[in-house]
C-alpha cells in the first residue's frame, strides 16, 4: 500500500472530521422557537399533520418552486446533449442494439414486467397520503422513478425506443411542470398570494392544496429522474 | 416505574444510534481506500442503507424513505450504469 495512492482519500477524510468536528462538540443548545411554532401552527394553519409536508409545500414553497426548476434544467440539458448524440452511424446503432439485446433476456422482461407496476402503485400511495403519513412528493417521485427504471430495463431493446420514452416522460414532465406553476399561481386569482393556499377561505379542506401539489411534484420528479436514468441507460460513449 | 422505563429507552435507543453510526464510519472508510470499484459502490449503498436505519431510528421516516430510495437505490443504479459504460469505452 503506497502512500501516494491513498493520499487523496486520507485528504478528503481530514477535511470532512475538520468540517464535521464542530458539529460534534458543539455544547450550545439547539434553537427551538421556530420548531415549536410549527408544532402548534401547522394543523390549523395548512390542515396537513405531516409537518414536514407543511413547511416544503406550505411555508417554504418558494424553495420547492426553485427545486423544480433545477430539475427541469438538468433534464433539458440532457435531452439537448442526447438529441445532438443521437444522429450517429448505422453500423454504431447496430452495435448498440446488439449488446442490449445480449443483456436483457425474457426472465428479465418478465419479472420488471411484473414488479414495475406493483412499485409504481406504491409510489402513488406515497405521494397521495404524504400529507398524513411520512413521505410526500420528493419520496414518491424517487419510488415513482426506480419503478419506472425497472420497466425500462426489461422494454428498452433498441436505440429507438429509448428516445421515444424519453420524449414521453419529458412531456409528462413539461405538463405537470406547467401545473405546478399554475397552482402556485392560483393563489392571486383567489386573493390569497403568490405560493399561498387557495382554499384556506372556502369550506373545501385546506389539505387538499397540499396533496394536489405532493401529487404534481411527486409526477415531476418521477419523471425527470426517470428521464435521467434512461438517457444514462441509452446514451453511447463518444470518443 | 414509568420514568425509568422512558428512560431506559432512551438509552438502549442512543447506544443502538451510536454502534450503527460506527458501521457507517467503518463502511464509508473501507469505500474510501478499497481499490476495487464494485465493491466500493457495494459498500456504499450498504452505509446509506444503514443511515436510514438511523434516521428511523431518531424518529424522522421522512428522510429514511428518501434516503433508502435515493441514496441506496437510484445513485448505485447511477454508478453502476457508469462504471459498466467505462468499462465499455476502454474495451474498444
Amino acid at each position: 500500500m503506497k502512500f501516494r495512492e491513498q493520499a487523496p482519500g486520507m485528504a478528503a477524510c481530514l477535511i470532512a472530521a475538520m468540517i464535521m468536528a464542530p458539529i460534534f462538540f458543539l455544547k450550545a443548545p439547539w434553537p427551538v422557537q421556530l420548531r415549536d411554532r410549527y408544532e402548534a401552527h401547522t394543523i390549523e394553519e395548512t390542515g396537513a399533520r405531516n409537518v414536514v409536508s407543511a413547511i416544503y409545500l406550505g411555508y417554504r414553497a418558494f424553495d420547492t418552486l426553485g427545486e423544480a426548476i433545477v430539475l427541469f434544467i438538468a433534464v433539458l440539458g440532457t435531452l439537448h446533449v442526447m438529441q445532438q448524440s443521437s444522429s450517429n452511424s448505422k453500423a454504431e446503432l447496430a452495435r448498440w442494439n446488439q449488446s442490449r439485446n445480449a443483456s436483457n433476456g425474457s426472465t428479465v422482461r418478465f419479472i420488471t414486467g411484473k414488479v414495475g407496476p406493483i412499485i409504481l402503485v406504491f409510489g402513488f400511495y406515497v405521494m397521495t397520503f404524504g400529507y398524513s403519513s411520512p413521505g410526500g412528493g420528493f419520496q414518491g417521485g424517487a419510488v415513482l422513478a426506480s419503478g419506472i427504471i425497472f420497466i425500462a430495463l426489461g422494454y428498452i431493446r433498441t436505440k429507438r425506443t429509448a428516445l421515444k420514452q424519453m420524449k414521453d416522460l419529458h412531456h409528462i414532465e413539461v405538463v405537470s411542470f406547467v401545473l405546478l406553476i399554475a397552482a402556485f399561481f392560483s393563489g392571486i386569482v383567489v386573493g390569497t398570494g403568490f405560493l399561498a393556499n387557495p382554499f384556506s377561505h372556502d369550506d373545501i379542506q385546506p389539505v387538499v392544496f397540499i396533496t394536489l401539489l405532493n401529487i404534481i411534484v411527486g409526477i415531476k420528479v418521477g419523471a425527470s429522474i426517470g428521464l435521467l436514468a434512461i438517457a444514462m441507460y441509452a446514451g453511447d460513449i463518444h470518443e | 416505574m414509568q420514568a425509568m422505563l422512558s428512560q431506559m429507552m432512551e438509552e438502549i435507543t442512543s447506544m443502538a444510534i451510536s454502534i450503527l453510526l460506527l458501521f457507517i464510519v467503518a463502511l464509508s472508510l473501507a469505500a474510501v481506500f478499497i481499490k476495487d470499484l464494485l465493491t466500493c459502490i457495494i459498500l456504499m449503498s450498504a452505509a446509506s442503507l444503514l443511515g436510514a436505519l438511523v434516521f428511523y431510528i431518531a424518529n424522522a421516516p421522512d428522510v429514511a424513505i428518501t434516503e433508502a430510495a435515493v441514496g441506496a437505490g437510484l445513485s448505485n443504479i447511477a454508478f453502476l450504469w457508469i462504471l459498466r459504460a467505462t468499462k465499455e469505452a476502454k474495451k474498444r
